[in-house]
C-alpha cells in the first residue's frame, strides 16, 4: 500500500473513530433520534447549516446544546423574537471614550462563535432572518461597511416550528437555501419516551464532554472531500436535483404539475458532501447511489417551492422527491 | 497482494455467465417466435388443403439461426454493463461499477487504492456461479411445442382437392405448351400455303404471328382460357374485316339464276362454290373474238348475254328486295329525325338505299349486262346489212367494235372484282380456320380430369322431394307492370261541375259505404294503430260536424 493510500486510510479511521465519539457523547443524553443525530453530524463535518423542525418539546435545543458540548467550540444561542432586530444578531457600533476621545467601536454580536443556535428563527421577522444571510454563507458580517470575518468552524443549528403555528414567520428562499439540511424531529417511540424520562426526571443529569475541536471538525471536512465519487454515480445525483425542475423534460408529471421551482446547485453540493460522508461511514472508499438517495430527502427537502395547485393539495415536498428518486432508479 | 486480477477475474466469470444467460434467452426467444411463425405458416397451408412446403422450414431454419447469432451478438455484455449486473445482483452499491470507471480513468492511488483493496475483499466470499444462465422454464416449453408441432404440421399430406388442382395446373401448362405450338404450326402451314402477294398483304401473317407468340404458357386455366378467347376475338375482327357476305349473296343470288341455262351452269356451280378465281377465268372464256365472223360472234356473244342478262336479273332482284326494306327503314329514319327536327334528308337514305342495292359488284354486273346488250344489237343490226346488201358498212363495223371493247373492258373489271373476292374469301377462310383452332383449344382445356361425372352407378342424389308441397302465395310470386300511358284502363275519372247537384245515391247508403271502408281499414293488420286511430278520429269529427246543424 502506498503513503497516500496509508495516509488515506488513517484519515478515514480517524473521522470514523471522532464521528462515533461525538455521536456516542451526545447519545448520553439524547434518547433515540440517531438518523437525526447522525445527518446534523454530517452536516456539521461537511461545514453546513442544519434547520431542525418539530413541535416545541421535542428535544431540539437539547439536541444542539449538546452537540455544542461534545465539541470543543464557542457556543453560541440566540432566541429569535419578534422584536429582535438585526444588530442583535451580527453586533453593531457602538460610541465608546477611549481616552476622552469618543469613537465608534464594532461590538460583536453572537453570530461570533463557531456554534450558532438560533432558536425558534421563524419567530423572527423576514428582516431580522435575513441578518444571517451573509454570515451563513460567507461566514462574515458587514457592518458600517466594514466586514468582519467569522472563524471556522461555523455553523448555524436553527430550530423552528412548524410554520402552520401561530407568530411564525415563514423562512426566505434565499435562507432556505443555506441550509444544508432540514431535519423533521420527530416524536420519540415509547421505549425511547421512558428512557427520557428517566434521564431527565432525576437530580443527575449526564455530564457531556468534549471529544472534538475546531480543527478536527475541519479535517474531518477535508477527509470526506477526498472520497471519491464515480461518474455514473455524480450523473445520478445531477438527474435527481434536474428532475425537480418543472421545465425538465425529464422531470416525473408529479413535479411538473405540483412543483414551481426545483432544487439549486447548492443543492447539490450539500448532497455531493452528504453522500460522501455517508459512504464514510458506512466503511466505504467511494459514494454509491444508495448514498445519495439517502440523503436526497434531507438535502432537497427545503430547496423545493411547490405550485399553489401541489399547496393546494397538501402535497409534501418529501413525497415529491420519493416520487423522482422513484423514477430515476 | 494486487486486487485488480482479482477483480477482474471475478468480472470475466460473471461476463461469462452472462453471455451464456443471452444466448440462452435469445435462442429461446429466437425458438418461439420463429416456431410461432411456421406454426402460423403451416396452418395456413394446412387449412387450405396444402402440403407446408420444406423450403419455409429450411427458410425459417436459417432465418432464425441468424436472428439469434445477430441478437446474442447484439446483447452480448460490456464490461461495464457485467459490473452494473453484479453490483445488482450481489448488492455491492456500485463498488463494482465505480472501480471500473476508477480504473478506467488510471486512479490507483490514496481512496483509489483502499477502493480497489476493499472491492477485492468484498468480492472474495462473492461466487460467481450463482448468476443462473439458464433460459425462462416456461418460454423455452412453450417454445418446444410450438415448433414440434410446427414441424408435425408439415409431415401432413395435401389433400385429394388440391392434388386435383395440381394435376389440374401440370395439365393447362402441357396443355398450353402444345397448344402454343399447334397455333405456330398451323400458322406456318397456312403461310406456306399463300402464295398470293395481295392474300398475304390482307392475311398480315406477322401480325398474326405476334399475336400467337404474346401467348404464354401458364398453369393457370382461367389465364390460358382468357388468353386463347383474346387471341379468337382477335381472329374473328381480323375476319369480319374481310367478310363480303353482301356481294357474296349476290354471286349466290346470280348461280340461281344462271342454274336455269345449260350454257351457264358450270359458271353457276363456280358461283357457288365460291371459287371466285375460277369463275373469273370462266367469264373471260366467253369474251367475243371480233377476228370471227358475225354469226359466229353472235353465238359466242349468246352464252355471255345469258350470263350477263341472269346475273343482271339477280341484282335487279336484290336491289327490289333491298330497295323495299331500304324504304321502310328509310321512312323510319325520316319519321325519327322529324321528330328530333333533324336536318337530314331523302338524300341520305336514298343513297344508303342505292348502296345497298348491289353495290360496285352490281353496277359492275349491271355495266356488263348494257354493254352485252348493246354489243349484242350492233352486232344484229351488223347482221341484217349484211343479209340485206350483202357488206356490212364501216359505220356500223366501227360501231361493233366499240361495242366489243367495252363489253372487254367491263368483262375484265367483273373478272377482277371476281378475282379479288376470291383472295379475300381465300383469306377469311385461313383465319376461319386459326379461329376454329382457337376454339377447339379452348375445348381441350376446360376438360377437367373429372370431366363425363362419375361413373354409371356412383351419382348421388342429395335433393329429394319425399312430398308434394303446395306453393304458397306471399304477394311477390307475380310482378305486374304496365306501361305508362298504354293499354285500356279500368278506372274512369269524372269531374263534376261546379256548384250544387242532386246526388243520385241515398244518404243511408253512402253513409254505410263509408262504415264498410273504415271497417275494412281498421281491421287490417299491416296498418299501424295510430294510423287507424286517425282514420277513426276522422270520420267521426265528420259525422259531428254533419250532426251539429
Amino acid at each position: 500500500m502506498t503513503l497516500l493510500a496509508d495516509a488515506a486510510k488513517q484519515s478515514t479511521e480517524q473521522f470514523i473513530r471522532t464521528f462515533d465519539a461525538i455521536r456516542e457523547e451526545v447519545g448520553k443524553f439524547i434518547v433515540g433520534q440517531q438518523q437525526l443525530v447522525e445527518d446534523v453530524l454530517m452536516a456539521v463535518v461537511s461545514g453546513g447549516h442544519v434547520l431542525l423542525e418539530g413541535v416545541p418539546g421535542l428535544g431540539k435545543t437539547a439536541l444542539v446544546h449538546t452537540i455544542s458540548q461534545a465539541l470543543d467550540l464557542k457556543f453560541q444561542r440566540i432566541q429569535f423574537t419578534p422584536d429582535l432586530l438585526p444588530a442583535d444578531i451580527v453586533g453593531t457600533q457602538v460610541l465608546m471614550d477611549r481616552e476622552g476621545r469618543k469613537t465608534l467601536e464594532f461590538q460583536p454580536g453572537p453570530v461570533f462563535c463557531n456554534i450558532l443556535l438560533a432558536d425558534e428563527i421563524n419567530r423572527a421577522t423576514p428582516k431580522t432572518q435575513s441578518a444571517l444571510l451573509e454570515t451563513m454563507q460567507e461566514r462574515s458580517v458587514t457592518v458600517a461597511g466594514k466586514t468582519h470575518p467569522i472563524g471556522t468552524p461555523f455553523f448555524v443549528l436553527a430550530t423552528q416550528n412548524p410554520i402552520e403555528q401561530d407568530g411564525t414567520f415563514p423562512l426566505p428562499e434565499a435562507q432556505l437555501d443555506r441550509f444544508f439540511f432540514k431535519l423533521l424531529v420527530k416524536m420519540p417511540s415509547h421505549a425511547e419516551f421512558a428512557k427520557i424520562l428517566d434521564r431527565t426526571g432525576g437530580n443527575a443529569h449526564p455530564k457531556i464532554s468534549a471529544v472534538a475541536n475546531g480543527e478536527e471538525i475541519l479535517h474531518m471536512g477535508r477527509t470526506l472531500r477526498e472520497v471519491p465519487i464515480d461518474g455514473a454515480v455524480q450523473d445520478y445525483l445531477i438527474h435527481i436535483v434536474r428532475a425537480t425542475h418543472p421545465d425538465n423534460d425529464d422531470a416525473p408529471a408529479d413535479v411538473k404539475r405540483l412543483v414551481r421551482h426545483g432544487a439549486s446547485p447548492r443543492g447539490a453540493q450539500a448532497m455531493l458532501a452528504a453522500s460522501r460522508a455517508r459512504a464514510l461511514l458506512a466503511g466505504r472508499y467511494h459514494v454509491s447511489r444508495d448514498d445519495v438517495a439517502a440523503v436526497a430527502i434531507p438535502a432537497l427537502r427545503h430547496r423545493i417551492i411547490l405550485s399553489f395547485e401541489g399547496e393546494a393539495d397538501g402535497i409534501r415536498t418529501d413525497d415529491v422527491l420519493r416520487k423522482v428518486i422513484e423514477q430515476l432508479k | 497482494m494486487d486486487p485488480q486480477p482479482r477483480i477482474e477475474g471475478f468480472l470475466r466469470t460473471v461476463r461469462q455467465r452472462l453471455n451464456l444467460r443471452s444466448l440462452a434467452r435469445v435462442s429461446v426467444w429466437t425458438l418461439l417466435v420463429v416456431a410461432g411463425a411456421m406454426l402460423a405458416i403451416a396452418l395456413a397451408y394446412v387449412v387450405q388443403g396444402y402440403a407446408v412446403p420444406r423450403s419455409w422450414y429450411a427458410a425459417s431454419a436459417v432465418a432464425g439461426l441468424a436472428a439469434a447469432v445477430a441478437g446474442w451478438v447484439l446483447s452480448r455484455s460490456s464490461a461495464e454493463s457485467t459490473a452494473r449486473f453484479a453490483d445488482r445482483h450481489f448488492r455491492l452499491q456500485d463498488t463494482l461499477l465505480s472501480w471500473l470507471h476508477f480504473r478506467n480513468q488510471h486512479h490507483t492511488d490514496g481512496f483509489y487504492a483502499l477502493q480497489a483493496e476493499q472491492t477485492a475483499t468484498r468480492l472474495q466470499p462473492l461466487q460467481p456461479a450463482a448468476v443462473s444462465w439458464r433460459p425462462p422454464g416456461r418460454i423455452a416449453v412453450l417454445a418446444i411445442a410450438l415448433a414440434t408441432l410446427a414441424v408435425a404440421l408439415g409431415f401432413k399430406q395435401p389433400s385429394k382437392a388440391v392434388l386435383d388442382e395440381l394435376a389440374l395446373e401440370q395439365a393447362t401448362l402441357a396443355s398450353t405448351v402444345e397448344i402454343n405450338k399447334d397455333l405456330t404450326d398451323l400458322l406456318d402451314e397456312l403461310n406456306a400455303q399463300t402464295e398470293d402477294k395481295e392474300e398475304r398483304e390482307l392475311l398480315n401473317p406477322d401480325k398474326l404471328r405476334e399475336m400467337i407468340e404474346a401467348l404464354k404458357e401458364t398453369t393457370d386455366q382461367k389465364e390460358a382460357l382468357r388468353q386463347y378467347a383474346k387471341l379468337e376475338t382477335q381472329l374473328q375482327k381480323a375476319r369480319t374485316k374481310l367478310e363480303q357476305r353482301r356481294d357474296e349473296k349476290l354471286l349466290n343470288d346470280a348461280a340461281k339464276e344462271l342454274e336455269n341455262e345449260r350454257e351457264t351452269k358450270p359458271l353457276a356451280q363456280k358461283f357457288a362454290q365460291q371459287q371466285y378465281k375460277e369463275a373469273a377465268q370462266e367469264l373471260a372464256s366467253m369474251k367475243p373474238e371480233g377476228a370471227k365472223s358475225l354469226s359466229e360472234q353472235q353465238k359466242q356473244l349468246a352464252r355471255l348475254k345469258a350470263a350477263s342478262q341472269r346475273m343482271a336479273a339477280a341484282v335487279q332482284n336484290q336491289r327490289g328486295r333491298s330497295g323495299s326494306s331500304s324504304t321502310s327503314r328509310a321512312e323510319k329514319g325520316q319519321s325519327s329525325t322529324a321528330r328530333s327536327g333533324g336536318q337530314s334528308g331523302s338524300s341520305g337514305s336514298a343513297s344508303g338505299a342505292k348502296g345497298e342495292a348491289g353495290g360496285e359488284l352490281g353496277q359492275a354486273i349491271e355495266n356488263l349486262a348494257s354493254s352485252v346488250q348493246e354489243l349484242d344489237e350492233s352486232l344484229n343490226k351488223a347482221s341484217q346489212q349484211e343479209r340485206e346488201s350483202g357488206k356490212v358498212d364501216s359505220d356500223a363495223l366501227g360501231e361493233c367494235q366499240a361495242c366489243e371493247q367495252a363489253v372487254e373492258k367491263e368483262l375484265d373489271e367483273l373478272a377482277k372484282y371476281l378475282k379479288k373476292m376470291g383472295i379475300k374469301c381465300e383469306a377469311c377462310n385461313k383465319l376461319a380456320k386459326l379461329c376454329q383452332a382457337c376454339s377447339e383449344c379452348q375445348g381441350g382445356l376446360c376438360q377437367s380430369p373429372n370431366a363425363g361425372g362419375k361413373k354409371a352407378g356412383m351419382g348421388s342424389n342429395t335433393f329429394r322431394a319425399d312430398s308434394e308441397e303446395e306453393l304458397l302465395d306471399n304477394g311477390n310470386t307475380t310482378a305486374l307492370q304496365g306501361i305508362k300511358g298504354q293499354g285500356p284502363s279500368q278506372t274512369t275519372v269524372e269531374t263534376a261541375d261546379d256548384g250544387t247537384g242532386t246526388s243520385s245515391q241515398s244518404h243511408v247508403a253512402k253513409k254505410r259505404s263509408f262504415e264498410r271502408q273504415v271497417e275494412s281499414f281498421v281491421s287490417r293488420e299491416d296498418v299501424p294503430e295510430q294510423v287507424k286511430s286517425g282514420v277513426k278520429n276522422y270520420f267521426e269529427s265528420i259525422h259531428q260536424v254533419e250532426e251539429t246543424p
